[in-house]
């Protein structure tokens, strides 16, 4: 079995013992809860905790599972993949949308070794213009950010 | 009812009718597009000029902007890996695909082509059979909708590739996290820890934005290149329209199950649109072929939330039952001005209701005939490299995450989702499934206690009335049956053969 086959298994199996605590975590919370509300999610923890064991310990993974379906990416791109998200979230709450639109499309396209300056800020122009009077032609507000405010826009 | 109808096609087609469905369907058009953004929220912002509408006009409006902006979202499903609207998520699965593969135009002439018959289809159903419809989905009580829901997350389990065992957990968390909120039975919240914001329900955007787009760009930026992996495009819109003509059997299929799922109320066009690719890929004689780019993995989910759009229409006009936040708005508009739903409408009010029905069809050919000039410009955003792409649209998805409510909440909402999906997508966990737990939840667990209530606590109502027991018996064959035939089968075989078992799969 290749290496990239093991790291697909293992994480599954990871996968669901995460999603298996959620469960556990759910059905200890319902305990807690008038009999009428806590009866439905009871139900469903208990059958979800179950099928996340039985696949935390092996069971229902195919012999296909074992197969990597992607190359194994590089660290420092799995890295910026999964702090990008996050991190633009932030960004839109702590600066607002037009800061955090400008600053997030070049830094994340440079990081990703994109280097046409010219496209780059034709980019980031024109999705921060088409969204930022876009939106609020239709009446849609955009997020002004913890620090500017109302008085940004 | 054929001179009704002729009378209501003169009147649809008068020009201030005419210019209100054209301006109405451009305008969903351009909105359902946009992920976030929407029908749903189109028809609310344009709502109250109903009020200073003629009531045909007015419901002409809300309507083609519910058709038009229903089909649009397959066109960011299919370029870029995110529904502009829900009711498209499974359109993604096929779609994508087939625009990784360069035949972004082939997969949206499919899409235009199905979703135009599957609106024909559901128009036609809505005119000719509402009424004997009605008493269908009058023969549904609690039981079976609970039993409804259960066969939903079974069809997803059973058509998990590889695992039932993980079709059935996600579909499980999909619940689990319908329950995070304000029971909608009793009204209790549940698993909030005193936090407001958690009491309202987490909605299903930002989940699909995550789970769909967030997730999906996270791996455009591991992988590189361009979303087409060959770099150019090949195949044309007429390609796709002309192969749609060649699976007749999934259009049928994706009519049919949108249909019923327009008739039931708490259905809904997303679960048509799922419900139509899992038993698309059920009924196929090669599942491995789906999300790998099917051309039925595109037909049926979108023949079947557009029928399934114009089917809602029965139950809201002949019951005064919607089943959706669209047609609750059409329902309300209905009223406003002075009408009543059910079955004296059709009778009382037919110049109105005809004109419509007849608009719907008229409204149906004009977004396909818009699709069909506007789209293909669409189909070189495939071509640009993801490495600008994926923080364009990280912008657009978070944006219109927070767009959809104006809620940061929402917005980390997609965020946690995007992980979950990249995590799932990684290591072969069907997010299918915890959508479709999602979206069923509310639904199911309403019917369960409903159920209950009608038996004074007894579970036997599940199994004593004869429609909900032969759903359950059909969720026990889908899970089981594959199982035990292969059990039979493969014993058979392996006495008759003797097959070496390090044969590759084909995917």
């Amino acid at each position: 079995m290749p290496e990239n086959a093991t790291h697909s298994a293992g994480g599954g199996r990871l996968f669901a013992a995460l999603i298996g605590i959620f469960f556990g975590v759910q059905f200890v919370l319902a305990l807690g809860y008038p009999s009428d509300p806590r009866l439905f999610p009871l139900i469903v923890s208990a059958i979800g905790f179950f099928l996340a064991m039985a696949l935390t310990l092996g069971f229902g993974f195919g012999e296909q599972d074992g197969e990597p379906t992607q190359q194994r990416p590089g660290r420092r791109q799995l890295e910026l993949a999964i702090l990008a998200p996050p991190a633009f979230g932030f960004g839109l709450w702590l600066l607002g949308f037009w800061l955090a639109t400008l600053v997030a499309i070049p830094a994340i396209a440079y990081l990703l070794g994109y280097r046409n300056r010219a496209v780059i800020a034709a980019v980031t122009v024109g999705v921060a213009l088409s969204i930022g009077v876009l939106f609020p032609l239709v009446h849609v507000p955009l997020p002004h950010g913890l620090i500017f405010g109302r008085s940004f826009l | 009812m054929l001179q009704y109808f002729v009378h209501g096609f003169a009147t649809a087609l008068q020009w201030d009718n005419l210019s209100v469905i054209a301006l109405s369907t451009f305008f969903g058009l351009w909105i359902g597009v946009i992920p976030g953004l929407g029908p749903i929220m189109a028809m609310a912002l344009l709502f109250p000029l109903t009020f200073t509408m003629e009531p045909l006009p007015g419901l002409l409006m809300l309507a083609s902007i519910h058709v038009a902006g229903t089909y649009s979202g397959s066109i960011s499903a299919i370029m870029i890996n995110v529904p502009g609207d829900p009711a498209s998520a499974a359109t993604t699965f096929d779609g994508y695909a087939m625009a990784r593969q360069g035949k972004v135009r082939v997969a949206l002439g499919l899409s235009v082509m199905s979703s135009l018959i599957g609106a024909l289809a559901g128009s036609m159903a809505l005119i000719v059979a509402a009424q004997p419809l009605v008493g269908i989905a009058l023969k549904f009580g609690p039981a079976e909708n609970f039993a409804l829901a259960m066969l939903g997350l079974c069809v997803v389990a059973a058509a998990s590739r590889g695992s039932t065992i993980k079709g059935l957990m996600m579909g499980c968390l999909g619940l689990a996290i319908g329950f995070i909120g304000t029971d909608e039975v009793l009204g209790y919240p549940r698993f909030t820890f005193g936090i407001v914001d958690l009491e309202a329900k987490i909605g299903i955007v930002p989940v699909l934005i995550g789970l769909f787009a967030i997730a999906e760009l996270m791996q455009l930026m591991l992988r590189g290149g361009t979303i087409a992996d060959a770099g150019g495009l090949s195949g044309s819109l007429s390609d796709g329209i002309r192969e749609t003509f060649r699976h007749p059997m999934s259009l049928v299929r994706g009519i049919l199950v949108g249909t019923f799922c327009g008739l039931v109320p708490g259905a809904g066009a997303v679960t048509a649109n799922l419900l139509a690719y899992i038993v698309e890929k059920r009924v196929a004689r090669d599942p491995s072929r789906f999300g790998q780019g099917a051309p039925e993995g595109i037909i049926a989910p979108e023949a079947s939330n557009n029928a399934c759009i114009h089917a809602g229409l029965i139950p809201t006009l002949a019951l005064g039952l919607p089943h959706s936040a669209g047609t609750a708005l059409v329902l309300v508009a209905v009223t406003v001005h002075g009408l009543r739903p059910g079955p004296m409408l059709f009778t009382g009010s037919s110049e109105l209701v005809y004109g419509f029905f007849a608009g719907l069809l008229i409204g149906a050919v004009m977004f396909a005939a818009f699709g069909i000039l506007l789209t293909r410009w669409f189909a070189v955003i495939t071509i640009v490299p993801t490495k600008m792409l994926a923080p364009a649209l990280l912008v657009v998805g978070l944006v219109g995450t927070y767009a959809f409510s104006h809620s940061y909440l929402d917005v980390i909402y997609a965020v946690i989702f995007g992980l979950i999906g990249f995590a799932a997508q990684r290591f072969s966990f069907p997010v299918i499934g915890l959508v479709m737990g999602l979206v069923l939840g509310g639904m199911a667990e309403t019917a369960f206690h409903q159920a209950l209530e009608i038996s004074d606590g007894s579970y036997l109502i599940f199994f004593e009335r004869p429609l909900s027991a032969s759903i359950f018996a059909l969720c026990a064959l889908m899970l089981v049956g594959p199982r035990l035939w292969t059990l039979v089968g493969g014993n058979r075989r392996a006495r008759q053969l003797s097959v070496p078992r390090d044969i590759p799969e084909v995917r």
